[in-house]
């Protein structure tokens, strides 16, 4: 009976938890220019409606045992990667629909690659959790103000206005090109972060409700590939071609 | 009939194939844990050669990223490369340098360089797709960014790996001394070279 539950929920379990959302083309407005960057086009895309779990991670890891905790090289991942799971192929108790965390940049590529997907950039993920929106905010400062909020299972927190969930309050996501964000001008000369931290007035941001875009760039700014922590996941998006619905 | 002849050739020709790479695989040691050539991309050269990174292997290596349309911070740095690379003056140390430019490099851009700014012969310059470029910058812990108008803004950093692909030491930023990047370069030869004599 238990091999038959499971059973029935691998096969359901597609369309019931990583079902898409459509993202349609939207403007994506950098909060922190380089000299030289303009708005960027985003979409049209397909984004993971949740993140990632650990029991769609697990039969990632089952295909590629190279990924495995036990065989991973420390090219591509930290000593810290996967430890929550006891072993190569358990995740810890209760966690089958927690978001998979303490996974490097390297792998959740390598898991994106292989559903035939890949990260959302900077642009789509910043477009997709809509938090640039003012209602959104407050709530999401508050989250960053609690650190080590405790994980839960995917897919509870209410949909933002293009149907994804847990883009905010469940835990932080990778994204493909986290080391756009660099926080020392060491190798650019008037880049925005000089005058972010030069003098009093710290951010050069006209509006001081953008400490919560701040907060994220100064997060992937601190990132290395291989980095992993208990509250970093990752959810992968598909572009959507043109005359495909 | 054609066809099936076609077809068991095919199967031939792979089973042939595989049979050589198990050869392969048997004879080299398998690459350690940090080495950066389990980094299976592939690159052209100025000649146009292809290369996987693992054939890099072998070799101690000096290794920077850059660009070649780059105006400002590449043409020090590559200065400073030549500097370090006759102050070793090692002909055992092979140096590579990668494109961040997956979308304007070309075989003949980096010929184009090496000519301008007067690279040694035997310095290596590559280019890949996105992709490679993402994977070798991140193995690396190089942070770059590309601007609309074609321009990275990129970390300036020279690389010091080993025959294994082991990055032993790194040279962050323009205008830094060279002293104890060399100095340690040069103990790492040192030790090297007593192992494999004491291994004769």
């Amino acid at each position: 009976m238990k091999n038959l539950t499971i059973t029935l929920f691998l096969i359901f379990s597609p369309e019931v938890f990583a079902v898409e959302v459509g993202l349609p083309q939207e403007i994506y407005v950098p909060v922190f220019r380089d000299p030289g960057e303009k708005d960027l086009i985003v979409g049209p895309l397909f984004v993971d409606t949740v993140p990632v779990t650990n029991l769609e991670f697990l039969s990632f890891l089952k295909k590629y045992p190279q990924f495995q905790k036990s065989k991973i090289p420390s090219l591509f991942a930290d000593s810290n990667y996967l430890s929550r799971w006891p072993n190569d192929l358990t995740f810890a108790k209760g966690e089958s629909r927690f978001p998979v965390t303490e996974v490097s940049w390297f792998i959740a590529n390598r898991y994106c690659e292989a559903q035939g997907k890949r990260l959302p950039t900077i642009a789509e993920w910043e477009v997709a959790s809509d938090a640039q929106s003012p209602e959104l905010e407050s709530k999401i400062l508050d989250w960053y103000g609690r650190p080590g909020a405790k994980l839960r299972n995917v897919g509870k927190g209410s949909p933002n206005k293009f149907g994804l969930k847990d883009m905010h309050g469940l835990i932080w996501e990778w994204v493909a090109n986290f080391s756009e964000s660099i926080m020392s001008g060491d190798s650019r000369g008037g880049s925005p972060t000089d005058s972010m931290f030069c003098g009093g007035a710290a951010l050069k941001a006209k509006d001081p409700r953008l400490y919560a875009a701040f907060m994220r760039f100064a997060f992937r700014s601190s990132l290395t590939a291989k980095y992993t922590s208990n509250n970093l996941g990752f959810r992968c998006v598909k572009d959507k071609k043109e005359g495909v619905k | 009939m054609n066809l099936f002849f076609c077809i068991l050739f095919s199967i031939f020709q792979i089973s042939y194939a595989h049979m050589g790479h198990d050869k392969e695989l048997k004879s080299i040691p398998r690459l350690t844990d940090a080495s950066i050539f389990q980094l299976n991309s592939t690159w052209k050269n100025q000649k146009g050669e292809s290369i996987k990174l693992p054939d890099l292997r072998g070799k101690p290596r000096l290794l920077i990223m850059l660009y070649t349309k780059c105006e400002t911070s590449c043409p020090l740095i590559v200065e400073d490369l030549k500097q370090i690379s006759r102050e070793l003056n090692s002909k055992e140390i092979e140096v590579s340098l990668f494109s961040f430019d997956s979308a304007r490099e070309t075989p003949k851009s980096l010929l184009d360089f090496a000519d301008k700014r007067k690279l040694p012969s035997d310095w290596t310059l590559f280019t890949s797709d996105a992709n490679a470029v993402a994977e070798l910058a991140a193995a690396l812990g190089v942070r770059y960014k590309h601007l609309q108008n074609g321009d990275y803004i990129h970390s300036n950093v020279i690389f010091f790996i080993n025959d294994q692909g082991e990055i032993v030491t790194q040279k962050e930023g323009l205008k830094t001394s060279s002293a104890d990047f060399i100095k340690k370069i040069k103990q790492t030869l040192k030790t090297s070279d007593e192992l494999k004599k004491s291994s004769k």
